[in-house]
């Protein structure tokens, strides 16, 4: 035992009386090769980030785009979790995602993607059939009565009016932007915690109901607000800010970190903010953390191919919203200046890009399933994809061609 | 990687306790030789560090887990493996490249970690920690004490030392950017 671990470690084995040199080396060159061979099939896995090219991204950008068109229902909403193998849908529904992907499609309309308006417009047609005036406030209520409210919901509606409202130029939801933001603020706690959930009932914010995500779409929501209709708005971003850059994680034991990129598309709003920067110390610290923890997961990621091999040291391949939403931090946060210069954010935000390329379903492949029509264009795991895997993908794509576009 | 890390790395994982044994070799010369060849190739590594890389679509932090991961098994081994067997003194002219330069000076751990340099400043960083780790090694071998239970103990501290470096650029690389 300790005679092959001696020899593994290269710490010389007691030869025979006249061993040849040429097979002492190449003993030593077998230990490098099972050792490198060894460190190649369990650690150091090829990171297959495809090829992205401005041709690329458009094309799938507009796939993107077509799948939400071909989806989406005569009342303004879409098939939500869809199982491309049987063709069915699992009839369910809720607003944050519709939100999402209403946002998401207004996002390639002021890229430049005409086709996505009237889709998106559709959309928010039916979310504003949602919208309940409260108390100096309106917010997206719930698809079933009586249940608690979404901030998630609120907030993402508010990001895909702010969207709109670049896109047809027009000023005349401003007032509606203000009262959803208004929505917003009596869901912040003076810690800056934002609460998941409003309660119908007591008309006043869940206590201790939190999400590791609605906080960030929030937060992202009075940045650009702010922005755009400037006053109230900055003081509540920047409480909400700071409590997810000092506190979240540990006030609302979050274990592991949460990778929050919607907290990366608020710095990255910050960083736009206009006169000095609010991008302090701990703000910029903070970013630096969320590109590590994305970093690590698209490193991980693109190892992963599908293969039984890749499953068994790696794992099943990640939701097309997982991919989808890392790389939208990645390339958010490129805009934080003191991350902008670092190459390696930009290698693995296009990274990500190359892996949502490489497993956005082509036509060709549509064609394995019933329906090639609704698989199309959509990111697909084990037979199923969600309207979210749509919204996060084209959002990061759209990001990762806006870069491409201004290097 | 900062050269701190860097140097940390090779002078523990060179390890000339547990080395000196393996050097079996009358002619200090030879060690010398062996030594400032396996700089110079790990200079080299690092050199094509980045071309490798790239060749293989592996990032430099996913090289810093790999050499992390290594080094670990490394330094466990020196922790609680007894000293390795004296080879038979070998005395030839080749003595330098068997068994000095090989198996020895020249490890797959260590030119993990010149494949793992920065693009930039790595490659001065690993000439200088392999110049200071190997030079460690040649040093103990002209004039280190010959008591086995003393070089048994000094070597597994040089071994947990390992595992103490190893873990660093093992979360080096797995929280970079």
């Amino acid at each position: 035992m300790h005679r092959w671990a001696h020899f593994l470690m290269l710490e010389g084995v007691r030869w025979a009386r006249g061993t040849s040199r040429r097979r002492r080396v190449g003993a030593a060159l077998l230990a490098w090769v099972l050792t490198f061979g060894a460190m190649r099939a369990v650690v150091l896995h090829p990171e297959r980030c495809g090829t992205v090219t401005t041709d690329r991204l458009d094309g799938a950008i507009d796939e993107a785009v077509a799948w939400a068109g071909r989806t989406l229902r005569s009342d303004g909403t879409w098939i939500y979790r869809y199982n491309a193998g049987t063709d069915t849908d699992a009839g369910i529904y809720e607003l944050v995602r519709h939100s999402g992907l209403t946002m998401a499609l207004y996002q390639a309309a002021a890229a430049g993607h005409p086709d996505a308006r009237a889709i998106a417009e559709q959309a928010d047609t039916y979310a504003r059939t949602n919208l309940v005036a409260r108390d100096g406030w309106q917010a997206l209520a719930p698809l079933v009565p009586g249940e608690h409210y979404d901030i998630g919901a609120t907030s993402l509606f508010l990001n895909a009016l702010l969207y709109r409202r670049t896109v047809t130029a027009s000023t005349a939801d401003d007032a509606l932007l203000t009262d959803l933001g208004r929505f917003l603020l009596t869901n912040i706690a003076p810690s800056g915690a934002v609460a998941a959930n409003w309660d119908p009932g007591t008309g006043a914010p869940v206590v201790g109901a939190s999400s590791p995500f609605y906080t960030g779409e929030a937060l992202w929501a009075l940045t650009r607000l702010e922005r755009v209709l400037p006053g109230e708005w900055r003081e509540p971003a920047l409480r909400v800010a700071r409590y997810i850059a000092t506190a979240r994680d540990e006030a609302e034991h979050r274990f592991p970190d949460v990778a929050d990129h919607w907290a990366a598309y608020a710095l990255a709003e910050l960083a736009h903010w206009p006169g000095t920067s609010v991008l302090d110390e701990e703000l910029t610290a903070y970013a630096r953390h969320v590109g590590e923890l994305e970093s690590l997961s698209i490193r991980y990621e693109s190892q992963r191919t599908g293969s039984t091999f890749s499953r068994l040291t790696r794992g099943q391949i990640a939701l097309g919203a997982g991919v989808g939403a890392l790389t939208e931090a990645l390339a958010s946060l490129r805009s934080v200046p003191a991350l902008s210069a670092t190459d390696s954010l930009r290698d693995r935000s296009l990274c990500g890009a190359g892996v949502l390329l490489d497993r956005q379903t082509t036509a060709t492949e549509a064609e394995r399933y019933p329906n090639p029509e609704r698989a199309r264009g959509a990111w697909i795991r084990e037979g199923q994809t969600q309207i979210d895997d749509q919204q996060h993908a084209l959002s990061a794509l759209l990001l990762i061609r806006d870069l491409q576009a201004t290097p | 990687m900062t050269v701190w890390a860097v140097l940390l790395v090779f002078a523990a994982a060179a390890n000339p306790f547990r080395r000196r044994r393996c050097l079996s070799v009358p002619d200090g010369r030879q060690v010398i030789a062996g030594a400032a060849v396996a700089v110079a190739v790990y200079g080299a590594l690092a050199v094509a560090g980045a071309s490798l890389r790239d060749a293989l679509d592996v990032s430099t932090p996913n090289m810093r887990v790999a050499a992390g991961l290594l080094l670990v098994v490394v330094g466990l081994h020196a922790v609680v493996a007894p000293l390795p067997a004296a080879p038979t003194t070998i005395d030839a002219r080749g003595g330098w490249l068997v068994p000095v330069l090989v198996p020895v000076m020249l490890r797959p751990d260590l030119a993990l970690v010149a494949f793992a340099a920065d693009r930039t400043s790595g490659v001065a960083t690993v000439a200088l920690s392999a110049s200071v780790a190997l030079a460690a090694v040649a040093a103990w071998w002209c004039v280190g004490a010959r008591t086995p239970a003393a070089e048994r103990w000094l070597g597994a501290a040089l071994g947990a030392l390992t595992v103490v470096a190893a873990v660093r650029l093992l979360l080096d690389g797995v929280f970079a950017l």
